[in-house]
């Protein structure tokens, strides 16, 4: 192996801790909201603080049905008819900016934090 | 590498076996695929042969090695056009790109260009992914992929060299 | 080496460009009924937008030129059914006919089409900075006593008492608005639109990104702050009457353009009443009505009708928002 060959190890291991870093400090604030997205279009946009119980959200999908379950603290992806069902594995999503993606059903859910000064579509002068 | 561009009849024959072992490492791959959040995301364990292809026939001979690793890849496994297919072809051709790029920069041993090879393949699937379904959440996937890219990228860049160096002279066309 | 390069580069770029999708937008601004307008208009297609947005301010021109009051546009609009008190039953353009009936069909005192002598007066004065005296200001009312005006369906005319004079600035706008806003959903390339009039505002659709349309309500006492914002959805529209619109000040008292039809002067109580609810006609309706009210008054009839929410602030400084609008109205810090 040549020097060249352990610096790229270095620099791709830096970036990788970067990586993580940055989405790791990703608080995990109370104010969190759990947005389902498909085909592009949002469909739920849903705050998860004032949610008590746990809670069951089918969607229409290519294939049939996706089955999508929430909580107070985070979403995951229950059941789904895409062929590899690795939606199925990713698990639970609790912090900002995590994601579960069912690309074949185009089903995406992510969770945000509210945007605190947002810009406004028109005033009423 | 070698420039020149005919391809002979004994480069076809030492492809063709070459493309059965990149096939059948790509189908190793696919019984891991669940461990992976994407679909059609896979390790690039067959980077290890295009490394070797660019290595021994040039650029040109390995990019028409690759498309057809591709096409025969997405009729017998995953399908052509579907998600799983573009997230592949991504990370296929971007990884592709770096690694002749860095294989003409001379800087590098075969480590290198598997390191550069894996780094890329995975960039390359997640912007296919991102595009596919209109988002940028999806980059919170890269600093997963990023470390296990770079044992693949190590692995493969390590069998690609000792297979080189072992075969040093032997199957070089005359 | 680079022509590798350049297939990998034109092979990805064949990829993505099937998959990105960016909605288009095109807004037009023009100066209607005294403000100005801005229609902005959201699609997949440029050209269907604007073709739309044309004919939606066409619309709105009709409206405009029907309910004007100052110049002549048409045979059968406001003026020249204003110049034609006394003379019996006219003949009215069907727009204007519309209009005034449903407008009629509400029944409550606090609005009154038939101020325009009223706001004739105030207006000279406004010119000058002075105030009317009580004389006027009562002869000027008394044209505008109940009977002012008959409307008759069938025929399609309306009868003006002899010194009558109506005036729409209460619900046009709105109106205008909404029929703008209709003109738009006739179009389905058209799959968002914000219509706004200034003090009246109507959108339709949802936003690309399915976030709501954010509304902010300015700021009665200064122009650069905000009262609050509302946070919309689908089909809705909203519409502010205020004070601070269009007054003159005369020894430190704030003459405004809302009439109290009781009084015959500026209502007082009130420094900005906003009504929501699905037309932009009713809207504008309901703001200048709730303007018109006083404030508990106002709070419980939006509480009592369906449809329609509130926010108003009085004269002392306190906002009354209605409960329908819990989760919909952020207070400005």
């Amino acid at each position: 192996m040549r020097k060249a060959d352990y610096l790229l190890v270095l620099v791709l291991v830096v970036l990788a801790i970067l990586g993580y870093g940055f989405f790791a400090l990703r608080s995990n604030s109370t104010n969190k909201i759990l947005i389902i997205k498909h085909d592009n279009t949002v469909v739920e946009r849903i705050p998860l603080k004032g949610v008590t119980a746990e809670t069951k959200l089918a969607i229409n999908v290519q294939d049939g049905t996706l089955i999508v379950r929430y909580d107070k603290n985070g979403a995951w992806v229950e059941e789904s008819p895409c062929p590899d069902k690795i939606c199925q594995h990713q698990g639970k999503i609790t912090k900002t900016g995590e994601t579960v993606a069912c690309v074949p059903e185009k089903v995406l859910l992510t969770i945000e934090e509210p945007q605190k000064e947002a810009e406004h579509d028109a005033i009423l002068k | 590498m070698p420039s020149s561009s005919k391809i002979t009849v004994r480069e076809i024959t030492q492809m063709g076996i070459l493309l059965a072992g990149a096939i059948a490492l790509r189908l190793l791959e696919s019984t891991l695929s669940y461990l992976l959040p994407l679909p059609g995301a896979h390790l690039g364990l067959a980077n290890c042969i295009t490394i070797i292809v660019i290595y021994l026939y040039g650029p040109k001979k390995a990019l028409l090695f690759l498309s057809t690793r591709i096409l025969l890849v997405g009729l017998l496994f995953t399908g052509l056009f579907t998600p799983g297919f573009l997230i592949g072809l991504g990370g296929a051709l971007l990884s592709f790109a770096a690694m002749v790029f860095g294989i003409e920069l001379q800087t590098f041993s075969a480590v290198g260009v598997g390191l550069l090879g894996a780094f890329f393949h995975n960039v390359g699937q997640i912007l296919v992914a991102i595009f596919l379904m209109h988002t940028t959440a999806l980059l919170s996937y890269l600093p997963v992929l990023i470390i296990l890219g770079i044992s693949t990228g190590f692995f493969t860049g390590f069998l690609a060299k000792l297979f080189l160096s072992r075969l040093q002279g032997y199957w070089q066309s005359k | 080496m680079r022509k590798v390069f350049f297939a990998v580069v034109l092979i990805s770029s064949l990829l993505t460009t099937g998959c990105f999708f960016q909605q288009k937008e095109y807004s037009d601004t023009r100066f209607l009924m005294d403000t100005l307008i801005k229609i902005t208009a959201y699609g997949e297609n440029q050209e269907p937008l604007e073709a739309a947005t044309t004919k939606a301010f066409k619309a709105l021109q009709a409206v405009a030129d029907v309910t004007d009051p100052y110049e002549s546009h048409l045979e059968d609009d406001l003026y020249a059914l204003n110049q034609k008190a006394g003379q019996g039953s006219v003949k009215v353009n069907p727009l204007l006919l519309n209009i005034l009936t449903k407008t009629e069909a509400f029944h409550h005192k606090q609005i009154n089409l038939a101020l325009g002598k009223v706001i004739e007066v105030w207006q000279a004065h406004g010119k000058d900075k002075t105030v009317p005296t009580k004389e006027e200001i009562q002869t000027a009312l008394s044209t505008a006593k109940p009977g002012a005006f008959t409307i008759n369906e069938i025929d399609g005319t309306v009868t003006l008492a002899p010194k009558a004079s109506l005036d729409l600035g209460a619900v046009a706008k709105g109106y205008g608005v909404e029929t703008a806003a209709l003109e738009l959903k006739k179009h389905p390339e058209v799959e968002a639109a914000l219509v706004n009039g200034g003090g009246n505002i109507k959108v339709i659709g949802t936003k690309k990104d399915g976030k709501p349309w954010r509304i902010g309500i300015q700021n009665p006492r200064d122009s650069k702050k905000l009262l609050g914002t509302l946070a919309l959805t689908d089909n809705i529209a909203v519409a502010t009457s205020g004070d601070y619109q269009r007054y003159y000040e005369v020894n430190g008292v704030r003459y405004h353009h809302i009439i109290d039809p009781v009084t015959g002067f500026p209502a007082r109580g009130t420094i900005s009443a906003t009504a929501i609810t699905t037309s932009a006609y009713v809207a504008d309706y309901y703001s200048t009505l709730l303007f018109v009210l006083p404030v508990d008054e106002a709070m419980k009839l939006v509480e009592n009708t369906k449809d329609l929410e509130a926010v108003i602030e009085d004269d002392q400084g306190k906002v009354y928002v209605s409960s329908g609008l819990k989760d919909k109205f952020t207070l400005a810090k």
